[in-house]
């Protein structure tokens, strides 16, 4: 569809003889908040890496507004507008939380600082101030990003990718590990994200709760393949997603 | 590191054979000045295209794989240099300097130059790096070597950042290695050589990524070293402190072993010290 944002289409990654992802087909259109969920190893990793450029799949196509994104290195992939977290968040550890912010910012023509492109003084404070989430999230600046708490480490992590700008942005498991007020917290940073800036979101999680309140569309995985796609209620009421995913409950 | 001298080698050799003649003396005081300044300008100029090449050629290669395809490339480099006959083969390159310059005529004036040139270009060095570190490509540099996933997954070119901080600190190396021709009128291909640069590699295990660190070590083992040589550890004179004397190389290398053993505890002495610290501002009356 010519309004998608991002548009993924019969997408396949073996790793040998495993199919991880098989024929996978999704579209995510402006200002959306899309849901992935399934048991482990459904293959929802391996689905935000390839559509990251972490991992090439065997067939398919990836486009963000119209742009082939396979066979790009990641760091083009970003650039282009694919923001990214990981399921253990992954920080510089010896630079502070502004520096995270002002070394994701993209400088120049192409992106990327000239050698002597100096940092102006206060920049790095106004960068946390003008980020979305780094403001809503943090009282002030630690020391050393190495120095933080779990849950804002992802927090963290999250605002880095926001600062690249990003048109769609993936998260991998973006709850996990936090304690409910850091959830409540991570919710309100994401419905900003998707009211005010209009970023489409991806987002992997196992806390159908949290699933439930963030997203307005799920697609539901098993062994790599999409089992139910649509409204959250309806997919987590789908009854192949019961079997495979949710469980009945016994008494 | 060390095989960028001897790459730089080859491109002022060249040069060198205009303004010393490798078949005469050097008859003018002005060949001699201009030597100062060309030598490491070429030699930095070639190490630069030595490192370029290097850097281009391995460019998929990571981490060790990165670091022992450069230490072979060095080996080439010293075989290349030790074969070509108009770099004096395996007895290596000679500056026939004369009576009549400089550094035979104005001894004190001359040594002074040159060390000035080397401080002068060791500060601006470290100043170059100081400029860097407070610059977004410094920021993105730190970055790419902390993680370098999550640089590609923030738009970070970290391996095209790192080439070019490689082929800058080539030519850095071919600079001194120039000067270091000039100063000793001699070069032999054999002291670049993979045994000659593993006290380097232990200095550079040894201090880990932090500058400061590098350079304690780097200070420390030539003391030790030294020590042992001049049999100066309380066994002067003695067959043990002899034998020690001679197995420095075996020191060096029990050395080497052991920061790689305890490399993640040398990690974390910063935080050690940084906890001990805290623990005994606690202990101090008055404290909260």
């Amino acid at each position: 569809m010519p309004s998608d944002i991002l548009h993924v289409e019969r997408l396949t990654v073996a790793f040998g003889g495993l199919t991880a992802v098989r024929d996978i087909s999704f579209s995510a259109g402006p200002d959306q908040l899309l849901g992935i969920i399934g048991p482990n190893g459904s293959g929802k990793t391996t689905l935000l890496d390839c559509l990251s450029g972490f991992r090439r799949p065997k067939k398919g196509s990836v486009h963000l507004c119209g742009i082939e994104l396979l066979g790009k290195p990641p760091q083009e992939i970003s650039r282009l507008g694919v923001g990214r977290t990981f399921q253990t968040p992954r920080l510089f550890e010896s630079l502070t939380p502004a520096e995270h912010l002002l070394v994701a910012q993209r400088t120049g023509k192409s992106g990327q600082p000239g050698l002597f492109d100096a940092i102006p003084p206060g920049a790095a404070l106004g960068i946390w101030n003008a980020n979305a989430v780094a403001s809503v999230v943090f009282g002030s600046m630690p020391e050393l990003a190495g120095k933080l708490p779990f849950g804002q480490r992802r927090l963290l992590e999250l605002a880095r990718a926001v600062e690249t700008l990003p048109k769609v942005l993936l998260l991998d498991e973006p709850s996990a590990g936090m304690n409910d007020a850091e959830t409540e917290v991570l919710l309100q940073a994401l419905r900003m994200l998707h009211r005010d800036r209009g970023i489409t979101i991806i987002l992997v999680d196992h806390n159908v709760p949290f699933v439930r309140a963030a997203c307005d569309r799920l697609i539901a995985m098993d062994a790599g393949q999409v089992i139910a796609q649509g409204l959250p209620d309806a997919v987590l009421s789908d009854s192949k997603v019961v079997d495979v995913y949710l469980g009945h409950e016994t008494c | 590191m060390h095989y960028i001298p001897l790459g730089a080698t080859a491109a002022l050799a060249a040069v060198a054979a205009l303004i010393f003649p490798a078949d005469g003396a050097v008859a003018s005081a002005g060949a001699d000045v201009a030597g100062l300044v060309i030598l490491p300008v070429a030699g930095a100029a070639g190490a630069v295209l030595a490192g370029w090449i290097t850097g281009a050629s391995l460019r998929n290669m990571r981490g060790d794989y990165f670091a022992a395809a450069t230490l072979i490339l060095s080996e080439v480099f010293v075989l290349l240099a030790a074969n070509l006959d108009f770099l004096g083969g395996a007895l290596g390159f000679e500056l026939r300097v004369s009576r009549e310059s400089l550094r035979h005529t104005h001894v004190d004036a001359w040594n002074a130059a040159v060390l000035t040139l080397a401080a002068s270009a060791n500060a601006a060095i470290w100043l170059l790096a100081r400029r860097l570190s407070s610059t977004r490509f410094g920021l993105q540099l730190e970055a790419a070597r902390d993680n370098p996933i999550a640089a590609a997954a923030s738009g970070i070119e970290g391996a095209h950042h790192q080439g070019r901080v490689f082929v800058a600190s080539c030519g850095f190396a071919g600079f001194a290695g120039g000067l270091f021709l000039y100063y000793t009128a001699n070069i032999v291909p054999n002291d670049f050589s993979f045994v000659s640069g593993l006290p380097i590699i232990i200095c550079v295990v040894l201090g880990r990524s932090s500058s400061v660190g590098t350079a304690i070590a780097t200070v420390g083992l030539y003391v030790a070293e030294a020590a042992l040589q001049l049999r100066l550890l309380g066994l002067f004179g003695s067959r043990i402190g002899g034998t020690m004397a001679e197995m420095r190389g075996l020191f060096m290398a029990i050395v080497l072993i052991l920061a790689v053993l305890a490399g993640p505890a040398l990690h974390r002495l910063p935080f050690a010290a940084a906890f001990l610290r805290t623990a005994w501002k606690r202990s101090q009356p008055g404290a909260v």
